[in-house]
C-alpha cells in the first residue's frame, strides 16, 4: 500500500471528520475516547494546570514578591497594559514571531519538498545535517555566532575580501543579528513539519499537474500547498510559539538591545523575584498566542476551501 | 540467611560499642552544598571536601547551580531543604534572611569566625564570608591607546562601539551602576546620576551581557576593548595569555563577598558547621586565591607578596573597599532594571 | 514560460543549497574549535590536539550527564509519543465538546515560559516527593514535549485516508492489526519527525533540568552551563562534539529501524 492512493478525503485536511457510529470504524470500537485523552490530561492536569493556577494566582497578588504574599487585585495585569513599554515589547515579540515563522517558510519549503521526494539512503545524512544545529548548547551556539557575524568574523572577512565594505561592519548585537539567529535556530522544526505531510502526498499529483503544462509555481500553489496546509500551519505556528518564548537568543545576540518578552519574564522571574508581575506577563503571552493560535486553526480550515475549486 | 543475618548483627554491635574502633564523627553522613560549578567545585573539592572526608568522615556532595537555582530550590523544599549549605553572594543574603531560609551562625558554633576581617560578615550572625569578589576595569593592552582610569571613562568617546559592561542581572553591572551614582553625587536610593551617566557611556557599548563568560568572550574576539570586569575573571584572561591589563578605577574598590550559610531544618546541623569552619580556612582561602585571584576574608591567612598584589584586596588594601547595602540594592533593584530596559533598548 | 521555469528552479536551488551550508557552519564551527590548543574557544583553531576530548572523557561529571540525558531524553520521547498520539488521534478524528479546549491544553506547555513551569513544576513534584528525582525529570520532559507530539501527530493523521482503514476492516483485520499494518506504517514519517523533535527538545532543555537537578543528576546541557561560568575552554566543543555524534547515532538507528520496518 502507498501512502496517499485511493481518494483523498473530501473532507478536507482542515475539517476533522466526525465520529461515525458504523462499527466498522476504529474509533468506535475498543479505543475510547477517554482511553484516548486520559493519560495526556492527566499530566497535563496534574503537572501544567496546577503550577498554572498556582501563577495565576500569584499573578493576582498586589505586591512585588510572592513570598508570604496575600491579597487580590489587578495591579500587575493593569501595569502590563497601561505601559506603552511592554505593550511595545509584548507587539514586538509577535512581530518577530510572524517574522520568523514566514522567513522559515520561505527558507524551508523548498528543503523540505526535495527531502519529501528524495531516496531514504538520500535522505538520511541530510537530515542528520538539519538536525546538528539543535543539538549545539546555547553557550557554543553563541560562540559559533560570534565567529560567523563577528568584527573578525566569517561574514566579514568575505565581504572586506570582496571589496563590499572598507572596514568590518557590526552585525551582531542588533536586531537583526537576533532575527537571523532564531530564524537559524528554527528552520529545522519547520522543515521538518512539511516535510513530513509533503511525504503523504501523492508525487504522481505533481506529475499529472506537470503532464498538464503547469509550472513549477501553478502546482505550489494549486496542489502543493492546499494539501501540505496542515503541516505548514503545523510547523508555522510551532516555530511562532517557540520564537514569541525565547528568551536566551534575545539576551546573548541582542547585546541588551532587544527585548522581548520572553527575556522580561525571565528577569522578573529569576532575577528580580517579583513573581506578581511576571506571572502576569506570562499569562498575558499565553493568552494572546492561544487565541492567535484559535485564529490560525480557523484559518486554515476556511482557507483550504475556497481554494479547492 | 538467618544466621547471617545475627551474626551481622552481633559484629556490628560489637563493633559500635567498642570505642577503639568507634567511626569518625561525621561516617555516612552526606552534607549537600550548593556551588557554581566547573572549575570552582574542583577547587572546593580539593581544598573543603577531601579535607572534611579525611578527617571527619564527611561526604560532600556539590550540586553546580547558580545562587538563584539554589535559593529557589531551598524555597519550594523549606521545610525538608533539598541542600544543607547555601553558597551564595552578598546581593543574595538580604532574600535569604527576610525569607528564613538560613540560620544565624556565632563564633561559639564556628571559632574560626573570630579571624575574619569585619568586611567578611557584612549582614550581622548570618552566612560566613570566605572570599571577596571586586569589580575592577580593564582594557586591551594591544588595541587601547590612552587606558581608562575610572568607569566613567567608558564614556571616552575614542572607545565608540568597543566597550562593554555587564547588565543589571549580573552584580557587577548593579555595582557598576551604583559606582557611577556615587561618585556623582548619588546613592543606592538616588541612582539618576548613575543613569545619567550611563546614557553618555551608551553609544560605546558594543554588548552588555548578564554572564562573566560572554564578557571574556568580547574581549578574546576583539569586539570589546575596554570593560568593567571582575577582577577575578580579567586575570584569568590574563593568565590565559591575553593581552589585558587591570585598572583600579578611581570610583573605588566596589567588592561582594561570597557566604556559605546554614540553611534552615537540615538534619546535619553539626556536620555543616564544620563545613563552615573549612570553607573560612587558611587552606580553602589559599586554594581560591591562587586558582581564581578571590582575596581571603580570614585575616588570618598570609599570602605570598605577588600573589597579594594581584587579589587587590589584601592587608591595608582591604580599607580601600566599597560596600553596598545590599539590602538596599535588593529592594530597589526591580526599579532599576525597568529603567535599564527602557534606557538602553535600541 | 520556459524562463520563469528556469528561474524558478534555479532560485529553490539555491535557496535549498544556502539553507544546508548555513545550518551546517555553527556545528562545524564548534567541531573545529574542539582541536585547537588555546586554553579557551577560538576559531580558526590554533593547533591540533585531542586532548580536550581526552579531557572530557575523562570528566566523570561530563560523562555523567551525557548518559542522564541520553537515557532521559528517549524515556520521555516514547511516553510522550504513547500519551500524545492517541490524544492527537482523538482530536482530529473525533467531535466532541470542548475539543478546541482540549486541543489549546495539550498545545499550552509550549506557550508556556520555561521558567514559569520550572518553578511550578518544582512546587509540584516536592508536593508529591519526587523533585529532584529521574521520574521527576521525566514527568517535566513529557509535559515538556507532548505539544510536539499532538501538533506533529495531529497534521499527520488530518492526512491520513480513512479510506484505507475502512478498507482494512471490511477484510474483516482487527483493529490492533488495522493500527499495526495500515495506520502506523503510514504515520511512520510523523512519528519520526516527532521523535526528532522530542529527543532534541529533551535533550538540549536547561531550564527545566537546571531546577529539578540535584548533585548526581545533572543533565548535560546544565553541566556546560554550569561549567562555563568559570573556565571557557575547547572542552565544551569537545563535549559538544560529543553530544552531535549521540544524537546523530540516535537518528540515525531510528531511521534504520524505521526503514526496515518498511519493507516488511
Amino acid at each position: 500500500m502507498e501512502p496517499g492512493d485511493g481518494p483523498v478525503d473530501e473532507q478536507g485536511a482542515g475539517e476533522p471528520q466526525p465520529a461515525e457510529t458504523d462499527a466498522g470504524n476504529l474509533d468506535g470500537t475498543r479505543l475510547g475516547l477517554a482511553r484516548q485523552l486520559a493519560p495526556a490530561l492527566l499530566i497535563l492536569l496534574a503537572f501544567l494546570v496546577v503550577p498554572l493556577l498556582a501563577l495565576g494566582r500569584i499573578s493576582l497578588l498586589p505586591g512585588d514578591t510572592a513570598f508570604g504574599a496575600t491579597g487580590w487585585s489587578f495591579r500587575q495585569y493593569a501595569k502590563v497594559f497601561g505601559d506603552l513599554f511592554y505593550l511595545r515589547v509584548l507587539a514586538e515579540t509577535l512581530g518577530y514571531g510572524l517574522v520568523v515563522a514566514g522567513a522559515t517558510f520561505v527558507l524551508g519549503f523548498p528543503v523540505a519538498h526535495s527531502l519529501a521526494r528524495m531516496r531514504p539512503s538520500a535522505r538520511r545524512w541530510r537530515v542528520a545535517l538539519i538536525i546538528l544545529p539543535l543539538t549545539l548548547s546555547l553557550v557554543v551556539n553563541v560562540f559559533a555566532w560570534l565567529v560567523i557575524l563577528g568584527g573578525s568574523g566569517l561574514v566579514n572577512g568575505v565581504l572586506l575580501a570582496m571589496g563590499l565594505v572598507d572596514a568590518p561592519i557590526r552585525l551582531l548585537f542588533n536586531r537583526g543579528a537576533v532575527l537571523v539567529v532564531l530564524i537559524h535556530t528554527f528552520l529545522p522544526f519547520q522543515i521538518l513539519s512539511i516535510m513530513s505531510v509533503i511525504a503523504q502526498i501523492d508525487p504522481r499529483l505533481e506529475e499529472a499537474a506537470a503532464n498538464l503544462r503547469a509550472d513549477r509555481w501553478t502546482i505550489f500553489r494549486r496542489v502543493l500547498l492546499p494539501m501540505a496546509l496542515p503541516g505548514i500551519i503545523a510547523g508555522s505556528t510551532l516555530v511562532f510559539i517557540l520564537t514569541v518564548s525565547a528568551f536566551v537568543t534575545p539576551r546573548l545576540i541582542g547585546g541588551g538591545r532587544v527585548h522581548m518578552l520572553g527575556s522580561l519574564i525571565y528577569e522578573q522571574v529569576a532575577v528580580v523575584l517579583n513573581w506578581p508581575f511576571g506571572g502576569a506577563l506570562s499569562f498575558v503571552l499565553l493568552a494572546i498566542v492561544l487565541t492567535l493560535l484559535g485564529v490560525a486553526s480557523r484559518l486554515a480550515g476556511a482557507r483550504f476551501f475556497t481554494t479547492r475549486s | 540467611m538467618r544466621r547471617l543475618v545475627t551474626l551481622l548483627a552481633a559484629v556490628t554491635l560489637l563493633v559500635t560499642c567498642l570505642p577503639a574502633f568507634a567511626a569518625k564523627e561525621f561516617d555516612g553522613i552526606t552534607l549537600n552544598v550548593s556551588s557554581f560549578g566547573g572549575g570552582f567545585d574542583e577547587v572546593l573539592k580539593a581544598t573543603v571536601a577531601t579535607p572534611l572526608k579525611e578527617k571527619y568522615g564527611l561526604t560532600v556532595v556539590y550540586h553546580p547551580g547558580t545562587g538563584l537555582q539554589s535559593i529557589a530550590k531551598v524555597m519550594a523544599a523549606r521545610d525538608q531543604p533539598p541542600l544543607d549549605v547555601l553558597m551564595i553572594d552578598s546581593p543574595s543574603m538580604p532574600t535569604v534572611i527576610e525569607a528564613g531560609i538560613v540560620e544565624p551562625i556565632t563564633e561559639q558554633d564556628v571559632p574560626s569566625l573570630r579571624s575574619l576581617h569585619r568586611q567578611g560578615r557584612e549582614f550581622g550572625a548570618y552566612g560566613a564570608g570566605f572570599c571577596f569578589a571586586p569589580l575592577v576595569m580593564s582594557y586591551n593592552t594591544q588595541r587601547v591607546k590612552t587606558p581608562p582610569a575610572a568607569f566613567a571613562d567608558l564614556a571616552r568617546p575614542e572607545y565608540k562601539g568597543r566597550a562593554a559592561m555587564f547588565n543589571l542581572e549580573n552584580n557587577g553591572g548593579v555595582l557598576t551602576l551604583l559606582a557611577l551614582a556615587e561618585s556623582s553625587g548619588g546613592g543606592v536610593n538616588n541612582v539618576a546620576p548613575g543613569f545619567a551617566k550611563l546614557r553618555e557611556i551608551k553609544p560605546n557599548l558594543v554588548s552588555t551581557p548578564s554572564a562573566p563568560p560572554a564578557l571574556a568572550q568580547l574581549f578574546q574576539q576583539g569586539e570589546a576593548w575596554v570593560a568593567a570586569n571582575w577582577l577575578g575573571r580579567v586575570l584569568a584572561l590574563q593568565a590565559d595569555g591575553f593581552p589585558v591589563e587591570v585598572v583600579v578605577p578611581r570610583e573605588g574598590l566596589y567588592a561582594m563577598v561570597t557566604y556559605v550559610n546554614v540553611v534552615k531544618n537540615t538534619k546535619v546541623r553539626a556536620a555543616a558547621l564544620k563545613y563552615v569552619e573549612q570553607q573560612i580556612s587558611a587552606e580553602a582561602s589559599l586554594g581560591m586565591a591562587q586558582k581564581f585571584f578571590y582575596a581571603p576574608t580570614n585575616a588570618s591567612v598570609k599570602l605570598p607578596d605577588d600573589l597579594a598584589r594581584k587579589v587587590l584586596l589584601y592587608g591595608d588594601n582591604l580599607t580601600k573597599i566599597k560596600v553596598a547595602d545590599w539590602a538596599a540594592v535588593a529592594k530597589n533593584r526591580g526599579a532599576w532594571i525597568e529603567q535599564w530596559n527602557r534606557e538602553m533598548g535600541q | 514560460m520556459l524562463g520563469r521555469q528556469a528561474f524558478l528552479r534555479a532560485a529553490t536551488g539555491i535557496v535549498r543549497w544556502c539553507v544546508y551550508v548555513g545550518l551546517a557552519l555553527p556545528p562545524l564551527i564548534v567541531v573545529a574549535s574542539s582541536f585547537s590548543r588555546t586554553t579557551f574557544l577560538t576559531f580558526p583553531p590554533k593547533g591540533f590536539t585531542l586532548a580536550w576530548y581526552w579531557r572530557a572523557a575523562q570528566s566523570q561529571p561530563f560523562m555523567q550527564s551525557l548518559l542522564l540525558s541520553t537515557e532521559l531524553a528517549i524515556v520521555a520521547t516514547v511516553l510522550a509519543l504513547l500519551v500524545g498520539t492517541p490524544a492527537a488521534a482523538a482530536i482530529v478524528r473525533r467531535r466532541f465538546p470542548g475539543r478546541e479546549a482540549v486541543q489549546a491544553a495539550l498545545l499550552a506547555p509550549m506557550v508556556v515560559p520555561l521558567v514559569v513551569l520550572a518553578i511550578g513544576l518544582l512546587q509540584v513534584l516536592t508536593w508529591l516527593g519526587l523533585a529532584q528525582t529521574f521520574a521527576g525529570l521525566v514527568i517535566a520532559h513529557v509535559v515538556l514535549t507532548l505539544p510536539y507530539v499532538v501538533r506533529t501527530m495531529a497534521a499527520s493523521l488530518m492526512l491520513f485516508d480513512r479510506s484505507l482503514e475502512e478498507a482494512a476492516m471490511s477484510l474483516r483485520a482487527r483493529p490492533s492489526q488495522v493500527i499495526r499494518r495500515v495506520l502506523l506504517p503510514i504515520l511512520l514519517p510523523g512519528v519520526l519527525s516527532a521523535s526528532v523533535f522530542c529527543f532534541v527538545t529533551s535533550f538540549g532543555n536547561i531550564t527545566l533540568s537546571a531546577f529539578l537537578a540535584r548533585g548526581g543528576l545533572v543533565t548535560l546541557p546544565v553541566q556546560i552551563f554550569t561549567y562555563v561560568e568559570h573556565s571557557y575552554d575547547p572542552v565544551l566543543a569537545a563535549v559538544s562534539t560529543l553530544v552531535i555524534v549521540v544524537t546523530l547515532a540516535v537518528i540515525l538507528l531510528v531511521e534504520r529501524l524505521a526503514g526496515l520496518d518498511r519493507m516488511l
